[in-house]
């Protein structure tokens, strides 16, 4: 084994394909190399965040069904960093706002309920969902600006063939590879991104779906608790 | 930016620099193979060009000549001279009378002024046992003994001769295989078929008449004839001739060509394209 960095380009290592490729192939790969380091951070983070809300909300729904007073369970929950707890607290907090008064208006509250609730919900599905935008980009961008250092690099390698005025596939070969690699690399940062927006945004589909239901619940709880109030 | 992502971050950069190590370290190091050929070609073209050109010159005119006249040993060396004098005439007369450079042929000139008398009759040794002042009696006793074979002997040397070297009549047929070997070696580099690589247009044969100056540059190539061009392949002929001109051409000053055989030599010579020697 032999560990010295390989810089001939009749191998298939990086660094030497990179060294040989012109300066705008060169920009186009390390912009894609960055737009893949960031992907892939995006993915990872996404990935565990995703899994700790799912893991959390399903426990503060037991929590909450079982709870027997919901003042103390508001209390208890008003500053978790959770989706399903602020829209509990929203709901809650809308709730003292319209019964503090001796008349209640109980159609409009249940309305501002509804909303509020609503609102909260979709607020905090587009914080989960911020990054994906970034997946969904990458994913689809990330090919045609490989193509570009690609097409780039090829014609590069066209006026190199002008110049040294052989056409022979050694003089062409080393910048068509170096070109391919542009491509490559635009690939290998888009395939993981379009997965992993798939996935993604599906799991927050799912979260949306499992917040909206807990709203509901909730909603319905408070309208049941407005009519015994009057 | 949460702790989430910065541990996120972390673990992507560091995925990417060890796939980055992993490819570019030795892991897809395949070298060896393709390293192996190059050495060979510079070395072989050079031995071609100085060892086998220069020994057979010498060697095969006198030994057809000497058997073939018979008993007079001395004589020998004045006959081959005559009787490739007598072989240019029927084809190319210019190249030969002048520019003999070889040092040991003084006596050349004299047999060839003795050529055109002797053609009609029969009687060349006589006359040219007279003109040389070296051996003036040993060649007239073996001269009258010779007259009637000798001539039948520059005949059959002349049918000979004249099917392997059209131009260079001077040279030997082994001398011509090694110039033709010699430039045929350097002309391939250039010679790139292309697209018509693999196409009908791979029968043709073209031959080329090169005439060279002194110093391997070409003078002119022109097309002498085409062989193998059929119904199939005709629309490629002129495509071959310029590719196998250009091949000429560009490769232009050809090198190690030996200076000895340039006159009635290399200097103009007809030479083949066979597409599926070159490819």
């Amino acid at each position: 084994m032999n560990f010295v960095f390989n810089t001939n380009a009749a191998t298939l290592s990086p660094i030497a394909l990179f060294l040989q490729a012109d300066w705008v192939v060169k920009i186009v790969m390390i912009g894609l190399l960055l737009a893949s380091i960031w992907t892939w951070s995006i993915i990872f983070s996404f990935w565990r965040k995703l899994g700790r809300t799912r893991k959390a909300t399903e426990k503060f729904e037991r929590d909450f069904y079982r709870a027997e007073d919901i003042d103390a369970f508001h209390r208890l929950h008003k500053d978790t960093d959770l989706a399903a707890a602020r829209v509990f607290t929203a709901g809650v907090a809308e709730w003292r706002q319209s019964t503090r008064n001796r008349t209640v208006d109980r159609a409009g509250t249940r309305e501002r309920l509804a909303t509020t609730m609503g609102a909260t919900v979709a607020s905090e599905i587009d914080r989960l969902s911020d990054r994906l935008n970034v997946l969904a980009t990458v994913g689809s961008v990330a090919p045609f600006v490989g193509l570009f250092g690609t097409v780039w690099g090829i014609m590069h390698s066209f006026t190199q063939i002008a110049q040294s005025q052989s056409t022979s596939l050694t003089t062409v070969g080393p910048g068509i590879a170096e070109a391919l690699f542009a491509t490559a690399i635009g690939l290998f940062a888009a395939i993981p991104a379009v997965i992993a927006y798939n996935r993604f945004s599906h799991g927050v589909n799912k979260i949306e779906a499992r917040l909206n239901r807990f709203a509901d619940g909730f909603h319905a709880t408070l309208s049941r608790q407005l009519e015994g109030a009057a | 930016m949460d702790r989430t992502e910065k541990t996120g971050l972390g673990v992507a950069i560091a995925g990417h620099v060890a796939l980055f190590a992993l490819l570019s370290f030795s892991l897809m190091w395949r070298q060896p193979p393709s390293f192996s050929h190059p050495p060979m070609d510079v070395t072989l073209s050079t031995e071609a060009a100085m060892e086998s050109a220069a020994p057979k010159i010498t060697q095969q005119p006198a030994e057809s000549q000497a058997p073939e006249v018979g008993p007079p040993a001395e004589a020998a060396q004045s006959t081959p001279v005559k009787m490739t004098s007598a072989e240019p005439q029927p084809a190319p007369p210019k190249p030969k009378p002048a520019p003999q450079p070889k040092p040991a042929e003084v006596s050349k000139p004299q047999p060839e002024k003795k050529q055109p008398a002797a053609k009609p009759e029969p009687k060349p040794q006589p006359k040219k046992s007279k003109g040389d002042s070296k051996a003036s009696d040993q060649p007239h006793e073996r001269g009258s003994r010779l007259g009637p074979n000798f001539l039948k002997g520059i005949t059959a040397e002349k049918s000979a001769s004249t099917t392997q070297a059209p131009r260079a009549s001077k040279i030997g047929a082994q001398d011509i295989a090694n110039i033709a070997g010699l430039i045929k070696r350097q002309v391939q580099p250039c010679y790139d078929l292309g697209a018509l690589a693999g196409t009908s247009a791979m029968s043709i044969v073209t031959v080329l008449r090169l005439q060279f100056r002194r110093d391997g540059s070409v003078a002119s190539a022109t097309l002498s004839r085409q062989d193998g061009v059929n119904g199939s392949n005709q629309q490629y002929s002129q495509q071959m001739a310029d590719l196998s001109r250009r091949a000429v051409l560009r490769c232009s000053p050809l090198k190690g060509l030996p200076p000895d055989l340039y006159k009635g030599g290399w200097e103009d010579i007809e030479f083949t394209f066979r597409p599926s020697d070159f490819g």
